[in-house]
Parts: C-alpha cells; structure tokens; sequence
C-alpha cells in the first residue's frame, strides 16, 4: 500500500451524484499522490445542500419524464423549471409548459405530487420538506413556487408536460435541477 | 450561426461560454436591434409576440 498523502480537494463543478445500487451515492473524484485510484467511486453523505441536473437546457415540446433516486441524509428537495423563452401556439390555449414532480416508494403504487405551470419566460419551484409550509418557500413574480409538506419517499419523478403545437425547432427553451436538502 | 435545439447543442455553446438570450417584440417585422434572429411567434387566443434570440457571453447574458 502507497504512503498517506495529504492532498487538498477543490471542486468547482457540481457535485454530479451515482447510484451504486446498493442504497449508497458516491462522488467520482481523482486524488493526485494518494493511493486511491483516479475515478473510483468514493461513497458520500450528504451533509449540505448539492444539486443534480433533471433536464438538461434544452428546447422541449414534448412531455418528458426522469426519474431519480433520493439520496441517504436528505429529508427534501427544491425542484426548480426555469422557461427561458416560448415559441408555438395551441388553437385554444397558450402553450403551457406544467413542472409536475412525484414521490413514491418502489413498494407503493400511491404518490403524493405537486406541479406548477407557466406558458412564458419564468421559473417554477416545488420545494419538498415535511411540515413545510407556504410561507416558507415563497418566488418573486413571475416566477411561481408550490410546496409540498409530506417526507420524500425512495424515488422522485419530475416531468414536463407540455401542450401546444410547434413548428420545427419550436417550443419551450427550458431546463430543470433539483436541490437535495439535509 | 445554427441556434441551439438539444441539450448537447447548449453543452457546446456554454462550452465556450455562450448562451442564449432572448427578447419579444410585437411583430417580426419590428426587430429588437441588431443581432437578433427571429425564431418564432408566441400565439395565444388574444396575442401575438414575435420571440427574438442572440448569442452572447454567458457575461452579457447575466449583466441583461
């Protein structure tokens, strides 16, 4: 076995989480001058807020769906939408763009969610906590926030559902992150 | 210049650190000055916005 090394660790990039499978998240890292080895998983616990990418930045107009694991330590989430810009039409309605998340359990079929929707440029919260209340997680206009009071189960679901109709290279220029909260 | 349309397409832009802005007029016949594209119109049952973008440094794009 190589020496201990004393390395120091700076990292700039969001901390992009995997799933081991076995229950446990892990943070790829390269260590110069230790003895683990560049990329090996180290396994993590969460102790402060770090966020995942659920959609990347994209023009979307069709509905899309991601599911993702919850992390060991985290009692909620701050899921946001942020529309950059809007183009379509719908022959009845605006274009809606609908941020719809879900929580369930992978030995439950039942689901507690939350959604908020836009039809232009703004940014839609669905913060996760038990016990939280409205008061407690409030958007500066336009932008809109729902909260969800109940305890995150194994898995949550985030999906896009959208309505309109759009030429080609139209619709919502939009992307979506979730915050993981101890 | 090709505008972005996927996640990997944005992935370069921001790459070389570029995004995308955007603006609204009242038609696209009204444009918002120079460097903007047109990209479509927003339609709703009692408007419509002509929807402009540009590409800029993701340093133009904060200081809007």
């Amino acid at each position: 076995m190589a020496d201990k090394t004393t390395t120091s660790l700076s990292i700039t990039d969001p901390i992009k989480l995997a799933d081991l499978g076995d229950g446990s998240y892990a943070v790829g890292v390269a260590l110069n001058g230790s003895s683990v080895p560049n990329s090996q998983p180290v396994p993590i616990k969460i102790t402060g807020a770090s966020y995942q990418t659920v959609f990347n930045r994209a023009i979307y107009n069709t509905s899309v769906t991601s599911s993702i694991a919850v992390p060991l330590g985290v009692r909620g989430c701050l899921f946001i939408a942020k529309v950059y810009a809007v183009t379509g039409t719908n022959p009845s309605l605006i274009p809606e763009f609908r941020l719809q998340t879900y929580s369930t359990t992978s030995a439950a079929s039942t689901s507690v969610s939350g959604s908020a929707m836009t039809s232009g440029p703004k940014e839609c919260l669905i913060y996760w906590y038990p016990g939280a209340s409205l008061g407690q997680a409030t958007a500066v206009s336009p932008n809109e926030c729902k909260v969800v009071a109940l305890p995150l189960a194994d898995y949550v679901y985030c999906r896009f559902t959208i309505s309109g109709t759009f030429n080609t290279g139209e619709g919502f220029d939009a992307g979506a992150w979730i915050y993981w909260i101890p | 210049m090709d505008f972005p349309v996927t996640a990997e397409d944005f992935a370069v832009l921001a790459a070389e650190g570029l995004t995308v802005i955007y603006a609204e007029t009242a038609s696209r016949d009204v444009s918002p000055g120079e460097g903007w594209s047109y990209w479509g119109d927003l339609k709703t049952e009692t408007d419509t916005k002509a929807i402009w973008r540009k590409i800029v440094t993701i340093e133009e794009a904060l200081a809007q």
